[in-house]
C-alpha cells in the first residue's frame, strides 16, 4: 500500500498542476448565440444584411455567428452550416435559403425543437408560423418598378425578354411572373423569351447570349437576379449590342454602380438588405425573449439610374 | 517498586518520542506537497509559456521543396504543391491554406504570389478563428486584385472592412511572379510589393483601428486559383 508521503507527492503534483493549467484551461465567456446562413457571402447585399442583422444582436447582448457557403448554389454546404447550427446550441436562425425546398426537412428540424428561423431574401418554403417567418423584398414592387421604367424606355413598343428565372430562387420567378403580367396590358409590347438561370455568371452570360443571339430585335433584357444582371451585361458587351438593347437588372452587386454610372446597366431594382438584416435579427431576438414572431415583412424597393445612383448608394465592399 | 517507576518513565517516554515522530512525518509530508505543487505548477506554467510564446517557430519558411503539408490546414480551395509552388486550382472565392501559431504577434510575412486571370490573391496574416466561407475568419488580409489592379489591405472578422486599395502603377500580369511583403507591428501594417525582375514598388502603410493582435498565417485566394512560393514569416524586431 502506498505510504502517506506518496500520496502528498501526488497531491501536491496534482494541485500544482491544476493551477498551473487553470489559466489556459478556463473557458471563455461567450455571449447566447443567433446564426445567419445566407446564400453566399462577401457580396454587396450579404454584406449590408450581416451589418444589419450584427447592429441588432449588439443591441440585446447577442453574439452573430455568420457564415455561408462561398458558391450561391451548394445546397449540401448550408445543409451542414445548419446542423452545426443546431449541435451549437444556437438560440435562433436567420437563413437565406440556397434551394427552400431541398433545405425543407432541415428547417423543420429547427422548427420541431423550437428554435426560431427567420427567413431572408425570399418567402418561408413551410407555412410561416409559431417558429418561422420570412423578411424579403415586395416582390410585386420589384416587378412594376422594373415594367415601369421598361415602358418608358419603349416608348413605341418594341420586344423584351426576361433572364435569370432560376426556380431554386422563387423571388425569381415571382418576379419574371409579376412583370410579365404587367407587360400582357400592353399590346405594342411583345414579350419574346423567359429564359431559365443560375447563380453562376459565366453560366448567366451563355443564357443571355443565346437569349441575344436569337432575338436580333430585342430592345430591352429584364434580368431577375444579380447574377443574371452581371452576366446578361457581358452578353451585351461582348457582342457589342449596347446601344441597341437596354438592360434592366434587379439585386445589388459588387460593381453596379459603375455600370450604372457609365451605361452598361440603364436601371437596376434594389432593396436595403441592411433593413432587411436588421428587421430579422430583430424579429428573432423578439421571439427568443419569449414574443410571438411578427407574420411575413415586406421591405420596398426603390430603382437605381444612372441620375440617382450616387445619392441612393449603399456601402460598397 | 523503583524499577516499576524505572519502567514506567522509559515506556513515556519511547511514546513521547512516537508522537514528535509522527507529527515530524506529518510535517515532512505537507513540506512534500508543497514542494510537488511548486515543481509542477513551475512546469506547467513553463510549458504554456513556451507553447504560447510569440516567438515559438520563427523564424519560419516553407519552399515547398516536399509534398508534405500537413503543418498547413486548407479552408476551402483545391490545394497542392507542384515544383516547389503551392497551387490552388480553385477558383472558390475564399480559399486558405493556414499555418503557424495562434500565438505569433509582430512579424513579417513575405511570399512570391502569382495570379490567376481574374480575382485576388495573397497573405492573410494574425490568422485566427478560420473556417471554409468567403471572409470566415479574424485575420488581416494583404493581396492583388485584378479588378481594380490595386494592392489591397483590409481586416476580416467573419465580415470585410476594407482599409485600403492602392493601384499599382502598371497593370497586374497574370502567371507573374509578385513579391509581397507585410510587416505587422501593433495595429501598423507596411505592405510592399513588387513583380519580380521589376524595381517598381508599390507601398501601403496603415494604422488600423482595430485590428487582430495575434495569430497564425496563410495564402487566400478570392475568386481566383493562385499559386505562392517561398513563403517566410520572421519576427520584427520590436526595438523598431
Amino acid at each position: 500500500m502506498p505510504s502517506r508521503t506518496f500520496y502528498a507527492l501526488v497531491l501536491g503534483a496534482l494541485s500544482g498542476f491544476v493551477l498551473g493549467a487553470l489559466p489556459a484551461l478556463h473557458p471563455r465567456l461567450r455571449p447566447p448565440e443567433i446564426t445567419f446562413i445566407p446564400r453566399t457571402s462577401g457580396t454587396l447585399p450579404t454584406e449590408a444584411m450581416h451589418r444589419g442583422a450584427n447592429r441588432a444582436a449588439r443591441e440585446a447582448g447577442f453574439r452573430l455567428y455568420w457564415n455561408a457557403p462561398t458558391r450561391e448554389d451548394d445546397v449540401d454546404r448550408q445543409i451542414f452550416l445548419m446542423s452545426n447550427a443546431l449541435k451549437s446550441d444556437t438560440k435562433g436562425l436567420i437563413l437565406g435559403p440556397t434551394n427552400g425546398l431541398a433545405l425543407t426537412s432541415k428547417i423543420n428540424e429547427f422548427v420541431a425543437r423550437r428554435i426560431p428561423v427567420v427567413v431572408v431574401q425570399t418567402d418561408t418554403p413551410i407555412p410561416s408560423g409559431r417558429y418561422i417567418t420570412s423578411v424579403a423584398p415586395d416582390q410585386n414592387e420589384v416587378s412594376k418598378l422594373a415594367a415601369e421604367r421598361v415602358l418608358s424606355i419603349l416608348d413605341g413598343g418594341g420586344e423584351v425578354a426576361v433572364v435569370g428565372v432560376d426556380r431554386t430562387a422563387p423571388e425569381t420567378v415571382q418576379r419574371s411572373r409579376n412583370f410579365i403580367a404587367y407587360m400582357s396590358s400592353h399590346p405594342t409590347i411583345r414579350m419574346v423569351a423567359q429564359h431559365s438561370g443560375t447563380s453562376f455568371i459565366p453560366e448567366a452570360e451563355q443564357d443571355a447570349g443565346e437569349v441575344l443571339d436569337r432575338f436580333p430585335r430585342l430592345k430591352v433584357l429584364f434580368a431577375v437576379s444579380a447574377a443574371a444582371t452581371e452576366g446578361a451585361k457581358l452578353a451585351i458587351q461582348r457582342r457589342g449590342l449596347g446601344g441597341s438593347v437596354a438592360l434592366v437588372g434587379c439585386d445589388n452587386y459588387l460593381i453596379l454602380q459603375t455600370d450604372l454610372r457609365e451605361g452598361r446597366v440603364d436601371s437596376a431594382v434594389t432593396s436595403d438588405s441592411d433593413q432587411m438584416g436588421y428587421l430579422a435579427a430583430s424579429a428573432l431576438l423578439d421571439a427568443i425573449r419569449g414574443r410571438a414572431l411578427p407574420p411575413p415583412q415586406r421591405i420596398g424597393a426603390h430603382l437605381l439610374r444612372r441620375d440617382n445612383v450616387d445619392a441612393q448608394s449603399q456601402v460598397t465592399r | 517498586m523503583k524499577l516499576e517507576h524505572m519502567i514506567n518513565v522509559q515506556e513515556q517516554s519511547r511514546a513521547d518520542d512516537q508522537s514528535d515522530s509522527a507529527s515530524g512525518q506529518i510535517g515532512r509530508d505537507i513540506l512534500l506537497f508543497f514542494i510537488a505543487a511548486a515543481v509542477l505548477f513551475a512546469l506547467t506554467t513553463g510549458v504554456i509559456r513556451l507553447q504560447q510564446s510569440p516567438n515559438r517557430g520563427l523564424p519560419y519558411h516553407d519552399g515547398f521543396a516536399s509534398s508534405d503539408i500537413a503543418e498547413w490546414t486548407a479552408y476551402g480551395g483545391n490545394w497542392k504543391v507542384q515544383d516547389g509552388t503551392m497551387v490552388n486550382e480553385s477558383n472558390e472565392r475564399g480559399a486558405k491554406l493556414v499555418t503557424g501559431s495562434a500565438y505569433w504577434k509582430d512579424y513579417t510575412v513575405e511570399a512570391d504570389v502569382a495570379l490567376r486571370t481574374s480575382g485576388d490573391a495573397g497573405l492573410i496574416a494574425r490568422v485566427s478563428d478560420p473556417e471554409q466561407g468567403v471572409d470566415a475568419y479574424s485575420g488581416i488580409y494583404i493581396g492583388l486584385r485584378i479588378r481594380d489592379e490595386a494592392l489591397v489591405l483590409g481586416v476580416a472578422d467573419h465580415d470585410w472592412q476594407e482599409a485600403q486599395a492602392k493601384t499599382l502603377s502598371t497593370p497586374i500580369v497574370p502567371n507573374s511572379w509578385y513579391h509581397i511583403r507585410v510587416e505587422l507591428k501593433g495595429c501598423q501594417v507596411n505592405a510592399i510589393v513588387n513583380r519580380q525582375d521589376s524595381t517598381e514598388l508599390t507601398r501601403l502603410d496603415r494604422t488600423l483601428d482595430p485590428c487582430p493582435l495575434r495569430g497564425k498565417i496563410g495564402l487566400r485566394s478570392y475568386d481566383s486559383g493562385g499559386v505562392w512560393k517561398s513563403v517566410q514569416v520572421t519576427k520584427l524586431d520590436s526595438s523598431r
